[in-house]
């Protein structure tokens, strides 16, 4: 029996749109959902709760895991291990704490050599965080002051560790 | 015939244009009524608001790229039939703008529908929109009446206007498509404002009409979408054309279709081959715009999806050089070429294979651990841009050189010149592999800002060989002696079933796109001026948006087939006025 022409142009289209639908369906799922506001106003919070606050603002809403890594050199970023230790040295007279914000609201007033101006507002449209959410995550990246110690101490004990890994890579550029 | 049974098409879209102008007339009523306060979002039974739009909003482009791609090279058709006084070429040009005409009233609804599904629910953002381009959409809605008429008169000139008037009605052809590409581009201010608002302020209020239109991602999308069109055009047109060949009863008609196969995949393959370039180029403005917008495009949750975008382009490339191999078949004279042809398949198989190799991977632990990290420590080298620009380039240099070899297959060269020549094309093809390559591998030892910079000097490099060689090529075998007629008609019907393939690849490529566009916004309507705060603010997985890809790419395909029967009722019994093997396409300067 002759099989009509339509029914096999349809027939191949068909598995043509499947292979491809079966292939997307068999990689990682990420979806992309929309960030849940913090609010921290008048609200009695811990300083563990608002470092862990801050943590996921950094992982998710901030966005700066996309360029910022914590112990690990990005091309796009510096990298932010040690930062709680180094952020109060970026600037004469100014502490870790209003340097880490200046960073976070007006990225371009200081620069770390070797990066591209590139980092967004914070505050501003499309990532637009609040008050409460800066405060946590600014909270969050003076807590790694101890990563960088450990960090030390680690190369000085671990000669396996490469001379790079020794160095802290974190330079003069805001977050 | 050339008048007959597709005189009615044009009233619907009339109609939904004239609707267009009314809902144009009660806007600004609209709008007052969103700004007093009503509902942002209203929900469409079943299946949700988004979904809805979503699906009109892929066929509607699906259709508005097939009708505004066509026409170009249509005109491109009549020309060849101007210079060459060949009838075939002028009865080939009319048969693709009658593919076009069938599916324009179908383009004016989906349309028609799509405003409805905006206004009715997303009311807010429609009202803003329609706020800030209040004045172009009327100027869209003119230029669509100066679109419809002119193409009806180009249609139902073409006997009217022929002989001494020839010049007019091919005049009327580029006027089409001049206003054909305007209508694109509005609309593309539209589209294109959304991801990267430009001509306001911080609250959205508009601050300049022009900033709004011209905005980071505005000409790359329309360089972009203008070259899809042609190539979406091609494909469709090629997989009209495979359709027919493989019904067709008569070798007369096999060899007519064959043809037209041939000339649709010409064209696809001369605007793919330039395609990515503009690709490019738009996403080199999205990181000029929004460097975080880029990141999360490229390596954020979007990542897995070039990975796929890589295996559709590579069945493209594949398939478009498969066909000219098939091709060559019939040719006399290309058995001397066809020893290359195993090493072009090597290098675009392992161009491919490099283009769709991830950088890192979701992995387990364990795999993690058995890797020494999340990325291969030698698959994950391939990963990065410096290898999959090189691939791509060099993939697009196979294809040039596969359709140079098809070119001149039965012809040989009588020129004195020629074995210069030939030489001369050599090492430019040689010294733009060494260029893409020597830029590919350099591009792992310096910063990404350089890195970045090189992918132009690679794109550069390859379009000035294309240009360069044809340079040589087009002078060199003019007037060349022919090793034999083609023989139209017999090539294996598996070529048609990768002419299909093309098409349904190409459609299901502009869903992903389409998709990867309208995402990067993620939670905005405009990004960074208006939140989307509606229940469908998640922007979907890969899956999920495979899974509508597909369905509405079927009823696309399904649309398209039942307005191309409708079209063909008026040909049942109709002869194909001597355009059998014997003289379509058949001597060499038909190709």
């Amino acid at each position: 029996m002759q099989v009509p022409v339509t029914l096999k142009v349809s027939a191949f289209a068909l598995l043509v749109m499947g292979v491809y639908t079966y292939y997307a369906n068999s990689i990682p799922q990420l979806q992309s959902k929309p960030p849940v506001e913090l609010s921290l106003e008048g609200g009695n919070v811990t300083p563990e709760q608002l470092v862990k606050a801050g943590e996921e603002i950094f992982k998710g809403k901030g966005t700066c895991e996309i360029c910022h890594r914590i112990g690990q050199k990005g091309t796009r970023a510096p990298d932010m291990a040690g930062i709680g230790a180094s952020a109060a040295k970026r600037k004469p007279g100014m502490s870790a704490t209003a340097y880490l914000i200046e960073s976070l609201v007006d990225p371009a007033a200081h620069l770390v050599t070797g990066y591209p101006p590139i980092m967004p507002k914070v505050d501003k449209p499309p990532i637009s965080l609040n008050r409460s959410e800066i405060w946590a995550l600014v909270a969050f990246l003076e807590s790694h002051r101890a990563v960088a110690l450990l960090h030390r101490r680690r190369s000085l004990s671990s000669p396996a560790i490469p001379k790079r890994g020794r160095r802290s890579s974190w330079g003069r550029r805001p977050v | 015939m050339r008048s007959g049974g597709v005189a009615g098409d044009f009233v619907p879209a009339i109609w939904a244009g004239a609707l267009v102008l009314l809902l144009l007339q009660v806007m600004p009523a609209l709008a007052q009524e969103t700004a007093k306060g009503a509902e942002a979002y209203r929900a469409f039974p079943l299946f949700g608001s988004r979904l809805a739009v979503w699906g009109i909003a892929q066929i509607h482009l699906n259709f508005a790229a097939f009708i505004l791609g066509v026409p170009i090279f249509a005109v491109i058709v009549e020309v060849m039939g101007m210079r060459t006084k060949d009838p075939r070429y002028d009865w080939l040009a009319h048969q693709f703008v009658k593919l076009v005409f069938a599916a324009f009233s179908t383009t004016a609804l989906l349309g028609a529908l799509l405003l409805f599904l905006l206004i009715g629910y997303y009311p807010k953002f429609f009202s803003y929109i329609t706020g800030i381009f209040y004045s172009t959409m009327w100027v869209y809605a003119v230029l669509f009446f100066l679109e419809t008429f002119t193409v009806y008169l180009w249609y139902y000139g073409w006997d009217w206007l022929s002989g001494s008037r020839k010049w007019i009605h091919l005049s009327l052809g580029i006027l089409a498509n001049v206003i054909g590409t305007a209508i694109l581009f509005i609309a593309n201010s539209w589209v294109t404002f959304m991801i990267s608002p430009r001509g306001v302020d911080e609250a959205g209020t508009l601050t300049s009409l022009w900033g709004a239109i011209n905005n980071y991602t505005w000409m790359p999308i329309n360089i972009h979408r203008f070259l899809a069109n042609i190539t979406f055009g091609g494909t469709i047109a090629a997989a009209y054309a495979a359709f027919r060949f493989l019904s067709a009863k008569t070798h007369e008609e096999r060899a007519l279709y064959d043809w037209m196969g041939y000339i649709g995949n010409f064209v696809e393959l001369s605007s793919l081959l330039v395609l990515p370039f503009a690709g490019y180029y738009l996403g080199r403005e999205i990181y000029s715009f929004n460097q975080t917008m880029g990141i999360t495009m490229m390596g954020g949750f979007m990542s897995w999806l070039w990975v796929l975008q890589a295996i559709l382009i590579g069945v493209l490339f594949i398939g478009s050089n498969y066909y000219l191999w098939l091709g060559m078949e019939r040719i006399p004279g290309a058995e001397r070429y066809r020893k290359y042809i195993p090493y072009l398949i090597m290098v675009i198989a392992a161009g491919f294979m490099v283009w769709a190799t991830p950088r890192s991977m979701v992995v387990t632990l364990q795999e993690t651990r058995a890797m020494g990290g999340t990325h291969h420590p030698v698959l994950g080298f391939l990963g990065v841009m410096s290898a999959k620009n090189t691939a791509v380039n060099l993939m697009i240099l196979t294809t040039f050189l596969s359709f140079l070899l098809y070119r001149r297959a039965n012809r040989i060269s009588v020129k004195p010149w020629a074995g210069m020549g030939m030489a001369a094309q050599w090492v430019i093809f040689g010294l733009a592999a060494a260029i893409v390559t020597f830029y590919g591998v350099y591009g792992y030892f310096v910063d990404s800002i350089v890195r970045i910079g090189f992918s132009v000097y690679q794109v550069m490099a390859v379009l000035g060989a294309i240009v360069l060689v044809m340079t040589i090529d087009i002078p060199m075998f003019k007037g060349g002696r022919s090793t034999g007629t083609i023989r139209w008609g017999q090539i294996p019907p598996r070529s048609q079933y990768v002419l299909i393939l093309l098409a349904v690849t190409f459609t299901w490529l502009m869903g992903l796109m389409g998709f990867a566009r309208s995402g990067i916004r993620q939670h905005w309507h405009v990004y960074g001026i208006m939140r989307d705060t509606s229940v469908d603010a998640v922007t979907p997985a890969l899956g999920y948006a495979a899974n509508v890809i597909t369905t509405v790419t079927a009823i696309f395909f399904a649309l398209v087939f039942f307005i191309f029967w409708l079209g063909s009722l008026g040909e049942k019994g109709k002869h194909l006025h001597g355009m059998g093997p014997a003289t379509a396409g058949s001597s060499e300067d038909r190709r």
